[in-house]
């Protein structure tokens, strides 16, 4: 049987096959072999997952728009599939032209999440591409990584040839057009990334070395003079004059999400100090009322979609969003489009909007206190009190809502067990004032779900330092939170602390790391953040093999003098800055909101935004 | 107004199922400008369906849809534009107002399918298996079923009394096997129970899944094609 006869079989015998089939409304028809640079984009985990990205269409659409450069996509293989293409010996391929990935000039990783990690190496591997970057040939694609995880590349430094830190819309073209200027003019592989490795926010690890002693890192050594001692970050400055999708491919199965997506504004001045995002996307880059309604208009235009969800870090911090709304609804006052906020602040003017919002059925109302108590409230800086909670829920039940979602996490830095009996406290308020309303004002049936993630340090955070909690002070915590809650309104349920310990071994990882996950994979390692497919003995094995400490990663408390793996990139805010606020976070003090008093994090130096000075 | 079309559903398509296939339609028809009507009460639907619904991994070049609209709108325009905004393999080859009163599942009397066999297999084996299926007036292949908790019992599935007419032929470097079943009043024979009866009746291990199976049309009682205007 021939390649197309195998792969329709294969394709018979898996579940959920329209992942692997393109074709979508607006995906590209142009020919491979009539264009001059080839990106192979891949949001490594499923279709439907990796669909849902705002990114993907971002960067497809606009590498597409060069009419010599071609984007096709390649998502993870789910379990099944992967069996398939081992068994019949069928290659990795682009959904598009089903052309084998090792055919593509750049291999491009969208770096969303740690535990995608394995994934990346198995659409390594069954693209027939060997998993270091040193082993690979000059005819291989160039594999790049970009993302919120590409800000601590180490830990998957040896995989990739390059890295893009920062707003990936700001540098891509850039670099595939020096690429097609080196090819052109016969350059190798090699030439190329010495080239690219001069423009802004290009990161190629080849051209460094970590220095250790005994296990502490203690510097970086440039193994090729010309390279930047510091990468600089790349963000788009006027976020009213850079590049948007006007025809998002429309999914053929159901995504997570059917859906209009626009970024109202990028950035957050909320400063909660566990939160990286908040740091990374520094400084607030916003879209006028007017340049968002145009892009809605595109949107739901070329898609067909009836939903519109207006996204960014912190939404309803968007200054002008009555405004937009009361915009959006008059205009699509006749059809029947909807929109969806994500996260809701609690206070007056976001439950203002939600009212405008909002539809005949009341779905489920979300809430992130993230922690139990105003004092570990205020350590973490997240900016919501008792009273924001009491009127959020108030509104929610005179609104008719009968389900509240709670987001918490436990292992936060100086927590204690009154601050987790807060978590406990507020579900039980939450009920206690359902049922204190007239019986002729109950509506629905009380539901309140409490969900408890486990702190995981990050870099670039005022608690990259920080240790994790163990695995015991972990499980003991949510056991202590779970055996308080008795009444059946209310579920609590919590993330595996397992797979969260993993996460933070990786987010703070260094180049040795590598060797931790190349081990797990090859163990059989897959779909790691899937509850059915996560296997920590298979990791537990792993680190045994590699010999890598988990417990040094995760749990052990970083010294300011310590040199850190991502120290090397330049995010627009200072170390000095978030020394300040983890000694804020440890006496208490609150950091308000950035709009309003600047803290000097120094992004306005190389990175004016906005609402800085 | 009231529609009906014939679509056909083409090459990796296929491999959507009925919900999906719906919705791509009704995102497709919103996308080219036309107003669905929708359903009344508290979960809105829009008013559009797909009869006998073809299960996922089968191609089709004759597929019937109904849908209704707000307006009235001059079908050929519906057609011309909706085509341009399908994904690639699903096309809408005539659509008309649907006749009133016509019913879809009270004129379809046969349907008629293709099965594609990969190269490996080879004219002369599965002739025999064919043929040895005509020379039969009827038999069944069983099928488990579970009955309750552990139970499962071996249900009898006639297979060739609902076929009408089945031929073999030699389709360049391949065969495939054209059949005609009597598709009365919604009656189905499911193609992995077909290859099941062949593969029993000659002792020729066929794996389903390696076939290509396609329907190609929908006939009336006088085996002619039912089109968007019966």
């Amino acid at each position: 049987m021939n390649k197309e006869w195998k792969l329709n079989a294969s394709l018979n015998r898996v579940s959920k096959p329209a992942r692997y089939i393109g074709g979508e409304v607006n995906s590209t028809e142009k020919l491979f072999d009539q264009t001059k640079v080839r990106f192979a984009f891949s949001y490594p985990d499923v279709y439907e997952i990796g669909m849902s990205y705002n990114g993907t269409d971002l960067i497809y659409s606009m590498i597409n728009s060069r009419d010599d450069y071609l984007c096709e996509r390649v998502f993870a293989p789910w379990i099944d599939m992967e069996d398939e293409l081992r068994k019949e010996d069928l290659s990795l391929f682009s959904l598009e032209s089903k052309t084998p990935i090792k055919e593509f000039d750049f291999l491009g990783f969208t770096l969303q999440y740690e535990m995608s990690y394995t994934n990346i190496l198995n659409i390594l591997d069954l693209s027939g591409l060997a998993l270091r970057s040193k082993n690979r040939s000059e005819e291989d694609p160039v594999v790049i990584g970009g993302g919120p995880c590409a800000y601590n590349p180490e830990p998957i430094a040896d995989f990739f040839d390059m890295f893009l830190i920062g707003d990936g819309e700001e540098s891509i073209l850039e670099i595939l057009d020096l690429y097609n200027k080196v090819k052109e003019s016969g350059g190798s592989k090699d030439d190329y990334l010495k080239k690219v490795a001069k423009i802004d926010g290009v990161y190629v690890p080849k051209f460094y070395e970590e220095i250790y002693c005994d296990s502490y890192l203690i510097g970086r050594k440039k193994l090729y003079h010309e390279a930047s001692d510091k990468i600089k970050k790349r963000y788009v400055k006027d976020f009213n004059n850079t590049f948007y999708t006007k025809k998002p491919i429309i999914p053929n199965i159901e995504a997570v999400h059917d859906r209009v997506v626009t970024e109202i504004f990028r950035g957050c001045t909320q400063g909660c100090r566990f939160c990286q995002a908040g740091i990374l996307y520094r400084p607030i880059r916003e879209r006028s009322v007017d340049n968002i309604i145009g892009q809605l208009d595109q949107l739901l235009e070329e898609s067909g979609y009836d939903e519109i969800s207006l996204s960014s870090l912190s939404t309803c911090d968007f200054p002008k969003l009555e405004e937009l709304i009361k915009e959006i609804l008059k205009k699509y006052d006749d059809s029947s489009v909807t929109v969806s906020l994500p996260s809701l602040r609690m206070d007056s003017k976001s439950l203002g909007v939600l009212k405008e919002i909002e539809s005949g059925r009341k779905g489920s109302l979300t809430f992130a206190p993230e922690a139990g108590s105003q004092r570990l409230r205020d350590i973490i800086n997240k900016n919501i009190t008792d009273e924001d909670i009491d009127r959020a829920i108030n509104f929610a039940f005179q609104e008719g809502y009968s389900t509240i979602k709670l987001y918490f996490m436990i292992g936060l830095p100086l927590e204690n067990e009154k601050d987790l009996m807060g978590i406990k406290d507020i579900a039980y308020r939450i009920k206690d004032a359902f049922f204190k309303q007239d019986v002729d004002d109950m509506q629905g049936n009380l539901k309140i779900n409490v969900s408890a993630s486990c702190f995981v340090p990050k870099a670039f955070t005022p608690f990259q330092w920080e240790g994790q909690d163990d695995l015991e002070a972990l499980y003991e915590k949510a056991n202590l939170i779970r055996a308080s809650i008795l009444d059946s309104k209310i579920n609590f349920s919590y993330h595996d602390p397992k797979l969260s310990m993993l996460e933070a071994v990786v987010a703070r990882g260094d180049r040795r790391v590598s060797y931790l996950i190349e081990k797990a994979f090859l163990l059989g390692a897959r779909f790691d953040a899937w509850q059915e497919t996560f296997d920590y003995d298979l990791w537990l094995r792993a680190a045994d093999e590699t010999s890598i400490d988990l417990a040094f990663y995760a749990n052990r408390k970083r010294d300011f003098a310590e040199v850190l793996p991502w120290d090397f990139i330049d995010v627009g805010v200072s170390k000095k800055f978030l020394k300040r606020e983890w000694e804020k976070a440890y006496s208490q003090t609150l950091s308000p909101d950035c709009r309003d008093i600047c803290h000097g994090c120094g992004v306005n130096k190389n990175y004016p935004g906005v609402y800085c000075p | 107004m009231i529609y009906r079309g014939v679509f056909e559903k083409k090459g990796y398509i296929r491999l959507i199922g009925h919900l999906d296939l719906m919705k791509v339609f009704q995102r497709a028809i919103s996308r080219a400008g036309f107003n669905l009507d929708y359903s009344e009460g508290f979960n809105p639907s829009p008013k559009l369906s797909l009869a006998n619904p073809l299960s996922l991994g089968l191609e089709s070049s004759y597929e019937f849809i109904e849908f209704e609209t707000t307006e009235d709108y001059s079908p050929e325009k519906i057609k011309n534009r909706v085509n341009k905004v399908l994904p690639r393999g699903i096309l809408i080859k005539e659509l008309n107002y649907r006749n009133p009163n016509s019913q879809l599942s009270k004129l379809v009397y046969y349907i008629s399918y293709e099965i594609s066999f990969p190269p490996d297999y080879k004219y002369d084996e599965v002739r025999i298996l064919v043929d040895k299926l005509i020379e039969k007036d009827s038999y069944p292949i069983y099928i488990k079923k579970k009955v309750k908790k552990k139970k499962t019992l071996d249900i009898p599935v006639e297979v060739r009394k609902i076929i009408d007419q089945i031929d073999l032929v030699q389709c360049g470097d391949h065969v495939k096997l054209e059949y005609l079943i009597k598709a009365k009043n919604g009656a189905n024979l499911r193609a992995d129970y077909l290859i099941q009866a062949l593969s029993e009746i000659g002792g020729l291990e066929m794996d389903y899944s390696q076939l290509i199976i396609k329907r190609t049309g929908q006939y009336g009682y006088h085996k002619k094609l039912i089109t968007s205007k019966s």
